[in-house]
This record gives structure tokens, C-alpha cells and sequence, in this order.
């Protein structure tokens, strides 16, 4: 009997296929683990975690900021402002419980952790504090859609040298459903991806690759050295187990981050004390340091 | 430079009355032109903005620059040049992702 061609033509074309795309795809380690080495990883994995977790976040404020917060919860209209961003009665009550976070609630903990770089102390050992610039969040959304030159973002760092800071944060909004953490880490020659799901990664890193070789070659006259620089998709970012925390998880990645910690100690058993803790920081325009 | 040139040269160096065109652009990419006084509060521009294309003003966010523009904003206060482009956005929410 004679073999059957149209067969044999298409397993070969999805074998070269294949091939082809295997070709393409950064090389992948040949040996294959077995279970003995996944329990290991594992184990590893939950140990560090565990390790992290030493320090833990209190379940409450004190008793009279957590009366703070109720008040702020009732004040009508602006309720507090810091550099050019202001947040007002509707927008903090999305730091309720289950309530998504939006773009004022974001900027504005953005603006606190570029206050609290500006004041910082370099010269003191102790502090911990990075050189850090947080970018808008709507940076992402110029960025993606209308790209670095269209989006005129050149303009947006007029007066901020990106190529001079430890770290660069920015909250990444993706479809106006998640948000997730990313950050230029120009310390560890990263870009850096947080997700509380899981599921952004490598395309915001790339992304911001781009944007650093476009601001470099606009602002330094020459391309950018990106010799020793990786992309670092966080597998270990503490995940929240519903569909609304995500807010909450990115602007912790992000406060955690400029203080050069990304081993973040909190996880989604903290996230009530968390929004909490947010309110009474926006509403007093000062961040909190309980860890 | 013809006589007219310079004369609008001169205003705007000197007069800090003189108008200025500012172009608004929504994250859709229309363009709206208005043409206001340097020393005009940019919250005008704003309520004008948005009435025209009929949308809260609480739930759009006027950027020059990436700089978010607050309300006792002018012009002159943030270096505005003439034809500069004010961007609009959205308000942007997120949760988790369906």
C-alpha cells in the first residue's frame, strides 16, 4: 500500500514548523527534572517564602489613626494633596474592601514615594532608600499606544534625568482590568515585572527596553549601553487570591521597591490592614513604615 | 519676518495677556484647539473641554507634559509656548483581569 503523502506532508510541516520555531526560542536546558528535584525546588521555593515572612505586618493600626481613617472614609470632597496629584472622597473609598483601585488612588501613593526620595537622607547608612523615580500611570498607557515619540514622551522626564536614579517605578495598567508592577532597575541593570497574577511579564519588560534605548538615544545623543541587563519576571511576587486586590499588591511591589527590597514581605492576609494603612498615608500625605 | 510676524513676537515675549494656541488631545487622538491667555486658569480650559465633548471633568485627567494640570494651573505658570499640546486620559481602574 502506498503511504499516504498528504499525511506524511503535514506531519512534516508541523515537525519543520517546529523546528523552525525552536530555532527562534531562546535555547532551553535539555534535562528535565525529576520529581525528587521539583519537591526540592519547591520546598526551597515555600522556605524563602517562610524566610520573607519573619517579618510580619501588624492586622491593625493604632487605635487612634484607625479612627483617622473612618473620618477620612466620611470627609466629602478633596480630601488631601501631595506635588500635583490630589485624591478625593470617591476615590478613597476604593480602598474599601474588594473595591478595584484606579489612576488617582495610584498617582498619588507615586507622588509620596517621589517626595520621600527627594527627602531622603542619602548619606545615612541606615536608610535604605533608593534613588527612585516613579513615572505616572499613565506613562504605560502613552507608551503603548502612541510609542515613545508620538506619545511626545521625551517631554515627560524634561526635568529628570532617568539615567541618573537607582530605579525607576511604574504601575502598569493592562486592559482596565489589572494592574501589576514594573520598574527600570538601573542598580541591578533589570527590568522588572510584579504580578499579583502571574500572567504579565516578559512584554513589559521588553517594552521598557525599548523605551530606555528610545530616552537614551534623546537625551544622551548615543544608544545605550545595554550590556549586563536582564529581564527579571518575579516568580515569586505574593499573589492575591481574588479579583480585586491587585491595586493594593502593585503600589506595595512599588513602595517595597524603592526602599531596594524585592522580596516583599506582604501577602494577601494583609491586604485589609494594607488599604487601611493607604488611607491613612494618602489622607495624611506621609507614608507609614511598620516593617 | 513680515511686520505682523514680529509684531506677534513681541506680544508674546512682552504681553503676558497675549493669547496662546493650546491643542487638546483625547487618548483617541481627536484634537481639540483653543486659543486662551497666557494668565488664564487652565480649569477653564478644562470645563470648556469637557462640556464639549460632554464628559464629567471628574472623570478625565488633563496632562502637560506627563505633569498632571491642577486647577489654579496657567500657562504661563507651567512655560507653556504657543501650540503646545495639553493630553487627555482617562480614568484607568483595575482589579484583577477577567
Amino acid at each position: 500500500m502506498w503511504p499516504d503523502f498528504a499525511d506524511m506532508r503535514k506531519s512534516l510541516a508541523v515537525y519543520f514548523d517546529k523546528v523552525a520555531k525552536t530555532h527562534n526560542e531562546p535555547k532551553v536546558n535539555e534535562w528535565a527534572p525529576t520529581l525528587e528535584h521539583l519537591n526540592k525546588k519547591l520546598r526551597d521555593r515555600r522556605a524563602a517564602i517562610d524566610r520573607q515572612r519573619q517579618v510580619k505586618l501588624p492586622d491593625s493600626l493604632p487605635d487612634e489613626d484607625e479612627q483617622a481613617v473612618e473620618r477620612l472614609f466620611k470627609t466629602p470632597g478633596v480630601i488631601s494633596k501631595c506635588a500635583r496629584e490630589q485624591v478625593t472622597n470617591s476615590d478613597i473609598r476604593r480602598l474599601l474592601p474588594r473595591s478595584w483601585l484606579n489612576d488617582e488612588i495610584i498617582n498619588f501613593y507615586g507622588a509620596m514615594l517621589n517626595e520621600r526620595s527627594d527627602k531622603r537622607d542619602a548619606k545615612d547608612p541606615r536608610s535604605k532608600l533608593l534613588n527612585a523615580y516613579y513615572l505616572s500611570t499613565f506613562f504605560w498607557a502613552k507608551l503603548v499606544k502612541d510609542g515613545y515619540e508620538k506619545g511626545r514622551l521625551s517631554k515627560w522626564t524634561k526635568k529628570v534625568d532617568i539615567f541618573s536614579k537607582d530605579v525607576i517605578l511604574i504601575p502598569v495598567n493592562h486592559r482596565n482590568q489589572h494592574w501589576t508592577a514594573a520598574a527600570i532597575n538601573f542598580k541591578a541593570k533589570r527590568f522588572e515585572s510584579y504580578d499579583s497574577l502571574n500572567m504579565a511579564g516578559e512584554e513589559v519588560c521588553e517594552r521598557l527596553r525599548e523605551y530606555v534605548a528610545a530616552e537614551h538615544l534623546n537625551k544622551k545623543k548615543k544608544p545605550f549601553d545595554f550590556t549586563g541587563w536582564k529581564s527579571h519576571v518575579a516568580e515569586d511576587t505574593p499573589q492575591q487570591e481574588n479579583g480585586y486586590d491587585c491595586g493594593v499588591f502593585t503600589c506595595q511591589a512599588l513602595e517595597s521597591l524603592s526602599r531596594g527590597e524585592d522580596k516583599f514581605i506582604f501577602s494577601q492576609k494583609d491586604m485589609m490592614y494594607l488599604r487601611r494603612r493607604m488611607v491613612w498615608e494618602i489622607g495624611h500625605a506621609q507614608l507609614r513604615q511598620d516593617a | 519676518m513680515s511686520d505682523e510676524e514680529q509684531n506677534t513676537q513681541d506680544i508674546k515675549a512682552e504681553d503676558p495677556n497675549a493669547p496662546i494656541n493650546v491643542k487638546v488631545v483625547s487618548a483617541s487622538g481627536e484634537e481639540v484647539f483653543f486659543k486662551i491667555k497666557r494668565s488664564t486658569k487652565l480649569s477653564k480650559l478644562q470645563g470648556a473641554y469637557a462640556s464639549k465633548v460632554g464628559k464629567d471633568v471628574s472623570s478625565i485627567r488633563f496632562l502637560y507634559d506627563g505633569s498632571r494640570i491642577q486647577d489654579d494651573d496657567t500657562p504661563s505658570s507651567l512655560d507653556m509656548e504657543d501650540n503646545d499640546t495639553i493630553d487627555v486620559m482617562v480614568e484607568q481602574v483595575g482589579g484583577s483581569r477577567s
